[in-house]
């Protein structure tokens, strides 16, 4: 603690502080790591207990789209989050291109770049419909794949004028879109899906690009696979969260050293407000501050003016879905899935080691 | 005192089952590590005091399935409260 | 392991003109020239064997 400058009136104000907050100094962030276990801290039950658990739980939705979802995740370990996140990104199965069969392709986009890119084409096939294809199967049944068909011919437009040079006038088709893949049923497919229901996410996504004479015919094999694998299995575009940030004012500041303090923080962070003939700066809300810690550079502001602050255990957590799953869902999925992955082991446990 | 080895687990559990097992007052240590990343093999290590390390394992899982189920829980009660409150 | 004397397949190819992208059909010991415009670099055309790929 000698190099901080952060000053405490007790070992008690220390120990509150470094459980409950992280502080952003100059240099350095302090109580960065966890130290709420049992034994480490005199008078303080850090023992674990479900009931306890319970009552510190929070969620909140912030914000809830069709592709993306904020909530606040409060009174976790940061291992918890942690655990969620890893579990987005890289075990929640999706359906993607995994096979191509390629019977031609006279485009110039090159037979293994246009099939990597096919593989990355989101799908919005709700992959808890589908089994996971076995490896040794080659042809795939109906329950684990889904067929599609990609026949496009690029051709002059009959009806275009000499003096024209515009792709979209000359040409017909040149431009290979999701839109072009076709869906073809497997067995009892066509009674569960409807085409809708199995497509691309967008179907204007550009695949490849032709002149007159490029041809491309392709049948497609998506089937059910998770990040861990490829990352084109992966339901997120991303994942992340990030603490809560708290900004506290120690004293006034007022006039153009509150202007300057405003400037240091995100926009909406700090408000200037009337107070008699001058501005005096007021935190107005912290939470979309980005903690760039600007307010360092000013000597006059750097010390004894303001503290920055991230809680222990508030996490502001992101889901931007693919489009496969509701980003809802998808948190959903992650939390059944790490209860089943401590399943699965309480029951090796019970059936002997 | 022991090793448990987890075949095809990484950090997503290691990490979690390694902070929640710290929080049992009987369990002196607690720690994991991913011996080689190309080996998907994780190496939990729990020394313990009155109790054996086996329940302590077990513990821990217990309680974070249960945590886990009542995020979940939560999670999906807010997600309605929320789907209704628009 | 090539036999000796093993009778070549005499079917024509068919080439494309790397000037004016026309089709043309060449026997062997064909001058390789084409037909419609004189240019002397042909391509092959494209297998028409299936090929399958990973989409990764």
């Amino acid at each position: 603690m000698s190099k901080s400058k952060v000053k405490y009136s007790s070992s008690k104000e220390y120990i509150d502080e470094s459980r409950n907050e992280l502080v952003l100094t100059e240099f350095e962030v302090l109580n960065a790591e966890a130290t709420d276990f049992p034994g480490n801290h005199h008078g303080f039950d850090d023992s674990w207990s479900f009931e306890k658990f319970k009552k510190r739980l929070k969620i909140n939705i912030v914000r809830m789209e069709n592709m993306e979802i904020e909530f606040d995740l409060i009174g976790v370990d940061p291992a918890i989050p942690n655990a969620f996140r890893r579990i987005l990104l890289s075990d929640i199965p999706t359906m993607a291109f995994d096979k191509v069969f390629m019977f031609n392709n006279t485009s110039i986009i090159q037979d293994e770049v246009l099939a990597h890119r096919l593989g990355l084409i989101p799908l919005k096939a709700d992959p808890r419909l589908f089994e996971f294809r076995a490896e040794d199967d080659d042809a795939g049944t109906p329950e684990d794949t889904l067929e599609f068909e990609l026949k496009v011919k690029c051709s002059w437009n009959p009806q275009r004028t000499k003096d024209h040079t515009n792709p979209e006038h000359l040409y017909r088709d040149f431009r290979v879109l999701t839109s072009h893949l076709k869906w073809m049923p497997l067995g009892g497919q066509k009674d569960i899906f409807t085409p809708d229901a199995v497509g691309p996410v967008d179907d204007k996504i550009l695949i490849a690009k032709m002149r007159p004479g490029h041809e491309l015919d392709i049948k497609l094999h998506a089937m059910k696979g998770t990040g861990r694998e490829h990352a084109k299995f992966s339901p997120v575009a991303t994942a992340f969260y990030r603490l809560l940030p708290q900004v506290k004012l120690l004293k006034e500041v007022e006039g153009e050293a509150a202007q300057r303090l405003q400037k240091c923080f995100s926009p909406g962070v700090i408000d200037l407000v009337d107070s008699g003939e001058k501005k005096v700066a007021k935190v107005n809300d912290a939470r979309y501050d980005i903690c760039s810690r600007n307010v360092f550079r000013h000597e006059d502001l750097k010390e004894d003016t303001v503290k920055l602050t991230r809680a222990r255990d508030h996490f502001i957590f992101y889901i931007e879905s693919t489009g496969a799953l509701a980003p809802e869902v998808l948190f959903t999925e992650a939390a059944k899935i790490l209860s089943q992955k401590c399943r699965v082991f309480l029951d090796e446990l019970k059936n002997g080691l | 005192m022991k090793t448990f080895i987890f075949k095809g687990e990484g950090h997503t559990l290691g990490n979690a089952i390694r902070t929640i097992i710290l929080k049992n007052p009987d369990v002196i240590f607690c720690g994991y590590t991913i011996p080689h990343p190309s080996e998907n093999k994780l190496h939990l290590r729990i020394e313990t005091k009155s109790i054996s390390a086996i329940d302590a394992l077990r513990e821990g899982l217990e309680q974070l399935q249960n945590l886990s189920d009542h995020i979940l829980k939560t999670f999906e009660v807010v997600v309605m409260k929320h789907l209704s409150y628009i | 392991m090539d036999k000796e004397g093993e009778p070549v397949k005499k079917q024509p190819m068919v080439y494309i003109c790397g000037d004016c992208h026309g089709e043309n059909e060449l026997k062997p010991r064909d001058p390789i020239r084409c037909r419609e415009c004189g240019y002397r670099i042909m391509y092959k055309k494209r297998t028409k064997r299936l090929i399958v790929f990973d989409a990764r």
